[in-house]
């Protein structure tokens, strides 16, 4: 059976790619898919059968909240970005990842929940911020 | 594109614009508006949540240094980022790991639970232990299109392939979890969700 807009072996084809939720497909075809498969029973049965993948995978569990401290990567993107002083290379190599990692550490920020409403601030820990803050000033000079 | 996306899309810009001037304030913003499908997208892709952090902090951390030579109208925030990330995940995947095992997947919070809710968290780590036995560009666009719901075109432009490659990535990454989770009945409540 063809739709006029679309064929019965495209919209198995978007079932098997985009699983069974019509808000998943493609825009432009999802009304012309929804019409073929009301008329025809065994699109019925692949979008079934499409659904039920999506609800095993509806299991998998959500992320857990990361903290993400928006202040501390300003400064280590600043840092990073400053010409250096004495018109050298930058001296040393792996700058960004442990600057990185203390910025997660540090505490200014705010904890963005991943799966829901964000955290607020949390405590700024002491040691982190002084190694952030050494870092940037080696980083500048 | 649609209205609701321009809006945001012209939001972002302006964003750009008085971050390049130095504003943490409107860096803030971005970070408020995208931070958090970034985090989504790295933990589904790493299953490792020290590792997410990191992958944000960078992604962010090149945003900033971006947002100098960004230019208004063009590429979206939003697919820069997730272009970004996707992309640093696919880099530390290709890095060999010295972790231990135990360390891999911690997603799940480990909680003393009554028995169903054990069983759901049992059938948890069956599917996110599934997921993660997908090849990285397969777990990356099953990320963006299906728990996203990102736009295929969308999904396809961060991956920087045509949209007959996401779906037929997209097909094997369904096809080899329908197998390895054939067991797996749905609950109710999964059902209807």
């Amino acid at each position: 059976m063809t739709h006029p807009t679309i064929s019965a072996e495209r919209v198995r084809a978007i079932l098997a790619a985009y699983g069974g939720a019509p808000q998943r497909w493609p825009e432009d075809e999802r009304g012309a898919a929804l019409s073929l498969i009301e008329s025809d029973p065994s699109l019925g049965i692949d979008m079934a059968d499409a659904r039920e993948l999506d609800a095993t995978l509806a299991q998998h569990p959500e992320p857990p909240a990361l903290t993400i401290n928006p202040l501390a990567i300003a400064a280590v993107a600043r840092a990073a970005s400053a010409p250096p002083v004495n018109g050298g290379a930058r001296r040393r190599t792996g700058f960004w990842p442990r600057a990185a990692s203390l910025a997660a550490a540090a505490v200014l920020g705010f904890a963005v929940g991943v799966s829901g409403v964000g955290r607020g601030p949390a405590p700024l820990d002491p040691e982190d911020a002084l190694a952030l803050m050494i870092m940037i000033e080696e980083e500048a000079l | 594109m649609r209205g609701t996306d321009q809006l945001d899309s012209s939001l972002d810009d302006a964003f750009m614009r008085q971050t390049a001037t130095g504003n943490a304030a409107a860096f803030t913003q971005l970070v408020a508006r995208h931070s958090r499908r970034c985090a989504r997208l790295a933990a589904r892709m790493m299953g490792n949540r020290s590792e997410a952090e990191d992958i944000v902090q960078e992604a962010f951390t090149r945003l900033w240094l971006k947002t100098k030579d960004w230019e208004p109208g063009g590429a979206q925030v939003s697919t820069w980022l997730y272009r970004v990330v996707v992309n640093l995940c696919l880099d530390r995947k290709r890095k060999p790991r010295n972790e231990p095992i135990e360390a891999a997947a911690e997603i799940i919070d480990p909680a003393p639970r009554s028995d169903d809710r054990m069983l759901a968290a049992e059938r948890s780590i069956r599917v996110q232990r599934a997921v993660e036995t997908l090849p990285d560009r397969q777990r990356a666009a099953l990320a963006l299109c299906h728990f996203e719901e990102l736009s295929n075109a969308e999904a396809a432009a961060i991956l920087d392939i045509n949209i007959g490659a996401l779906e037929s990535l997209l097909v094997r990454a369904r096809r080899s979890l329908r197998e390895l989770l054939s067991d797996l009945a749905p609950t109710d409540a999964a059902r209807t969700a």
